[in-house]
């Protein structure tokens, strides 16, 4: 009955022409599927129609009387043949229901009987076993699903129906012992039977329990936790699952006992024309949807009508740690954790749960990362007080960054939360900042939150380079994919250990750029889309082996920033590394040359102001350079490399042996600029109407660990003088800050740097520059000085305007 | 026991290029080329990236050979297979029938290659260096593939159409395989056997050459028909 049902099902859900379902009543002892369909089934030209046993036994006698025929079915085109020799339509019943054929079990006739006990399947087999594989073949061919009537029990017939021809096997039983490990142990051996044949094809088990009366309420409790523990470890043990949960399998799946169709052979979904929860038809229903959709009994849906769960949610992962300023904090656009198939997980939840695994790895114990568990994500809400107090609580933060994740309000309280808990100066644990920025999807660089912009993050997607679409990283779009995404969770894992060591051993290191490294900084050069793996490979066995990489930090895309800063990195580093495809990449605005070139140019520039100073280029053994622009600089690495520079073609592991040799060789002392006990001094000159404005740059440069030393105000007379030539006389470097004060000021402090030797300066400053800012004028836009560096913070972050400048004072030589 | 960095760089200085091989029957569609959706080939990468994983928890890069992934455009198959298969602590054979069927001769003779590696590594030791991973129990299996480090997974595989790497899956191969991996690194370290692969190639007969399939097992059950 239940064939019956789902065969009506299907041909209703399914209703194009191309997708045509067969019925197969293979019950040989006991044949009858054909009266559920009477109205065709019945009509004369099929009363007498053969079937299944009919084909059967005539293929056999075929078999014999034409012996080669079994070479033309064992060939490639087997079902072809078969169909040839022995053609399926004088066996087939059309649309039983409309699009839906039937094979009866045979010819019902006096002859029928004799037939079916004669013929020897054990032998048809042993002879033609292979024809099975044929006949299935062909059926798929022509029918989008095939339904198998076979009587249960150990017999022949069952093995084949069970363990040859299916690719899902719904055991029906009833709530009682027999039925239960009966269907059970027939389960079992049809899948153990799959597990040691070269049939490819997987078996899932479907159980279906049938009459379930409601009236019996607490025998049917009782017999469901049977039933349902029975499965489940019988399941977990044949799949070697993990877990088997059938729990919302079982509450979906069972079909009630309704007398009415005790008697007779109505179909209920054709008879019941309304469905709910407590009809047969309603039950048919719930359970053809799982047969169909979904691939295992225990496959659950993301989709469940989980209507309670639409409530914020705090879910700690692990247990909290002991000790430790509390956990990690991810903050996510519930979008990015849809699952893509139902019976997958989100995004967010697969990366949350691998970075709990692999932290746990590293540090040898857990650590709590919390993150909101939404439905539904409303943008206005506050945060409520116990989501406020995790984030508050986290050590680390990362934001999922992807196109919704800049839409949602909530993800930029969060983050906003979380900079305002920790304050501008707890926002870094020495040279390692709190937050990890992760890119799940890519977004326009500017529209990030300002907290986000200079940091480089870890990019989950590449640049497909044959679509030129993002393709993002996922554990389940296949081994590729997979293997980079979890390279990326590994990356991640380790930076954040990082931080979470340095934190606990309580070690406040200065900033990056007041610190001598304990190993020689190496500058990795950002590369073109398609060498960011082979990058990544790189930087994640340099930070393996403890060196620092840089840049750590975004690279401007402006090309005046952008050139600071590579100088300012290049100048704490003792190598640099350039990967060059064959791509030529970004090209910045206002700039012919690429990302890639100007800082393979830079470090050329290095090397003349520091001739230890080493670069090492890489090149993939056979490449050949798209467009004429990545053509002339790739012939220009090759023909006028330059001193101080190594080029390879060889294969990554070469090229990354070739780093750690030269790397090796490097003495750290090299880059230490100053003696631990030495104070760095700048003098920062500036206009009495400047003292509010140049607040910020004093505090950054503070920060980075120099000593600020300020000059006074104008007619403050002699004493004011002596002052600034006695700083001039012994500061280390000099800042001009250009904002109020107009152009013959300037020059006239520009003039005093060059009096200072009169004056009785022996040494060169480290770094003299001009900070131009607002008020914006003609003058200030056309200004140019060969005697100090110009530094543009018009409409700037002194971060990043002060580069250069800091940079410089880092630079040994220069 | 974990492979440390000095092991690590001995083994790298002994020769030992690739952690692991992964040998396996290549299928092919009626065009020729590889069927890459086929639940072999989908396994066989599976178990490299697993066993990637499992050893990445202690060395940096880990590298293990498979024939899809790791021979360059343009070099010639059989030296590169020989070259990467002496320079590999541990082959492992992912099985099923086809396996070990005359149509997929290299399978054998990757098998029996690295079985006369095994011997002459570890002379008269029980540790061998191939590792079965069983996809399908196809019966009788060869004597030579019955050893006691097999790996069964052909529950996991018969439950889907795809093969999907679930924590299961990933569990037994960490455990079974790569720690079988370490165990090898250690032992070739302290017997301080390093690669010789001047004198290494593949033998003229595969190791299941005289073994014949008994053929699929008829699909019926031995208890007589109950109820």
């Amino acid at each position: 009955m239940a064939l019956a049902n789902y065969a009506c099902w299907l041909v209703r859900r399914f209703s194009a022409p191309s997708q045509r379902v067969l019925l197969m009543d293979w019950d040989l002892e006991a044949p009858g599927l054909q009266r559920y369909f009477a109205d065709k089934a019945g009509l004369p030209e099929n009363a007498d129609r053969p079937g299944i046993i009919n084909y059967f036994a005539e293929l056999n006698k075929r078999l014999e009387s034409e012996p080669e025929l079994l070479n033309k079915l064992a060939s490639d085109d087997g079902g072809q043949a078969l169909h040839e020799a022995l053609p399926l339509d004088e066996y087939l019943i059309r649309d039983v229901v409309p699009g839906a054929d039937l094979i009866k079990a045979g010819r019902l006739d006096a002859d029928y009987a004799q037939l079916v006990s004669a013929f020897n399947w054990i032998d048809f087999y042993s002879k033609y076993g292979n024809l099975f594989n044929v006949f299935r073949s062909w059926l798929e061919l022509n029918y989008t699903f095939c339904l198998i009537d076979s009587r249960t029990g150990f017999n022949d017939i069952s093995g084949v129906c069970t363990m040859l021809l299916p690719e899902k096997l719904v055991t029906v039983f009833t709530p009682n012992r027999q039925n239960v490990y009966g269907v059970l142990d027939l389960a079992e051996r049809a899948v153990n039977y799959r597990r040691a044949s070269a049939d490819f094809r997987p078996l899932s088990i479907f159980p279906l329990p049938s009459r379930i009366d409601n009236a019996e309420l607490e025998l049917r409790k009782d017999w469901r936790e049977e039933y349902q523990k029975a499965f489940e470890t019988r399941l977990r043990n044949i799949y070697q699952l993990e877990t088997c949960d059938l729990s919302d399998y079982f509450n979906k799946v069972q079909l009630p006992h309704v007398s009415y169709y005790a008697y007779g052979e109505e179909i209920a979904l054709l008879k019941e024309k309304r469905s709910d929860d407590l009809s047969l038809s309603g039950a048919y229903e719930k359970f053809f949807q799982r047969l169909t959709d979904r691939e295992t009994a225990w496959d659950t849906s993301e989709d469940a009508e989980a209507g309670e769960e639409k409530v914020p949610m705090v879910i700690p992962v692990t247990a909290p740690a002991a000790g430790v300023e509390s956990g990690i904090y991810i903050s996510y656009a519930h979008t990015d954790d849809m699952a893509l198939m139902e019976d997958q997980n989100g995004w967010v939840s697969t990366f949350h749960q691998a970075l709990s695994t692999r932290l746990a790895q590293l540090l040898g114990r857990d650590v709590e990362i919390w993150r909101m568990a939404l439905i539904e994500l409303s943008g206005n809400s506050a945060l409520t007080s116990a989501l406020t107090s995790k984030i508050d609580q986290a050590a680390v933060f990362i934001p999922i960054v992807s196109p919704r994740y800049l839409n949602s309000d909530w993800c930029a309280n969060e983050l906003k939360e979380f900079v305002d808990a920790k304050g501008q100066d707890g926002l870094t644990v020495g040279n390692l900042s709190r937050i990890f920025k992760v890119i799940k999807t890519p977004v326009e660089w500017q529209k990030q939150p300002p907290e986000l912009l200079q940091m480089i993050g870890y990019q989950f997607y590449e640049i497909d380079s044959s679509t030129g679409r993002p393709r993002e990283f996922a554990h389940n779009l296949g081994p590729g994919s997979e293997y980079k995404f979890w390279n990326k969770i590994d990356d991640l894992a380790f930076d954040i250990k990082q931080l979470i060591e340095k934190q606990q051993t309580g070690s406040q290191e200065a900033t990056a750029a007041s610190v001598p490294f304990e190993k020689p900084g190496v500058y990795l050069a950002d590369v073109t889309s398609d060498l960011a793996e082979d990058r990544d490979n790189i930087k994640r066995e340099l930070k393996h082996y403890g060196y620092k990489i840089l840049p750590d930090r975004e690279l401007p895309l402006e090309v005046a920033s952008l050139e600071a800063a590579v100088r300012e990195h290049l100048a704490r580093c003792a190598l640099s590394i350039h990967l060059v495809g064959s791509r030529y990449g970004i090209i910045p605005e206002g700039e012919k040359r690429s990302v890639v070139q100007i800082q393979a140019d830079l470090a050329t520039e290095r090397v003349s102001v520091d001739p230890s100073f080493a670069r090492l280029i890489w090149m993939p053994p056979e490449i050949t350079p798209a467009g004429d622009l990545q053509e002339r600089f790739v012939e220009s690495l090759q023909n006028k490399i330059g001193a101080g520079a190594e080029l390879l073609h060889g294969s990554l592991e070469e090229f990354k042996t070739r780093i750690l040799e030269k790397l090796s060789r490097v003495q750290p002392a090299k880059l230490t600029t100053r003696s631990e006990n030495v104070l760095t001094r700048v003098y920062f000159i500036y206009d009495s109407q400047d003292t509010d404005a140049v607040a910020p740059i004093e505090e950054y440069l503070f920060d980075q660990g120099y000593e600020i030393i300020s000059s006074l105000g104008e007619g403050e007379g002699a004493q004011a003088a002596k002052y600034h030539r006695e700083n001039l006389l012994n500061c280390d470097a000099v800042l001009i800050y250009y904002g109020n004060g107009n152009q013959l000021w300037l020059r006239s402090r520009l003039w005093d740097l060059q009096k200072v030797k009169g004056w009785g300066r022996t040494t060169p400053m480290s770094a003299t520059a001009v900070y131009i800012d607002q008020p914006n004028n003609q003058e200030k836009t056309r200004f140019k000085t060969r005697e100090a560096m110009v530094l543009n913070g018009l409409d700037r972050d002194p971060a990043i305007a002060l580069q250069p400048f800091v940079a410089q004072i880092e630079s040994p030589t220069t | 026991m974990p492979i440390t960095p000095p092991v690590e760089k001995w083994l790298k200085d002994a020769g030992y290029e690739w952690h692991c091989f992964i040998s396996y029957p290549r299928i092919k569609t009626k065009d020729g080329n590889d069927d890459l959706t086929h639940p072999i080939s989908q396994c066989a990468r599976g178990v490299k990236e697993a066993i990637i994983q499992g050893l990445s928890y202690s060395i940096p890069n880990p590298r293990v050979f498979l024939d899809l992934d790791d021979i360059p455009p343009g070099n010639a198959w059989e030296p590169t297979v020989r070259g990467a298969l002496c320079k590999s602590l541990v082959m492992v054979a992912i099985c099923a029938g086809i396996y070990y069927h005359p149509d997929h001769e290299w399978c054998g003779l990757e098998w029996a290659a690295m079985d006369n590696l095994s011997e002459k590594r570890f002379p008269g030791d029980k540790l061998l260096t191939i590792v079965p991973v069983m996809v399908k129990i196809e019966k009788p299996l060869p004597p030579t593939v019955e050893r006691p480090q097999w790996v069964n997974i052909s529950g996991l595989m018969t439950g889907r159409r795809r093969f999907r790497p679930t924590d299961r899956f990933n569990n037994i191969i960490y455990t079974q395989v790569v720690s079988h991996i370490e165990a090898v690194a250690q032992a070739l370290r302290q017997n301080e056997v390093k690669t010789d692969c001047a004198h290494f190639s593949f033998p003229n007969k595969s190791a299941f050459s005289d073994w014949e399939t008994a053929g699929q097992l008829p699909p019926f059950y031995e208890k007589p028909l109950e109820g």
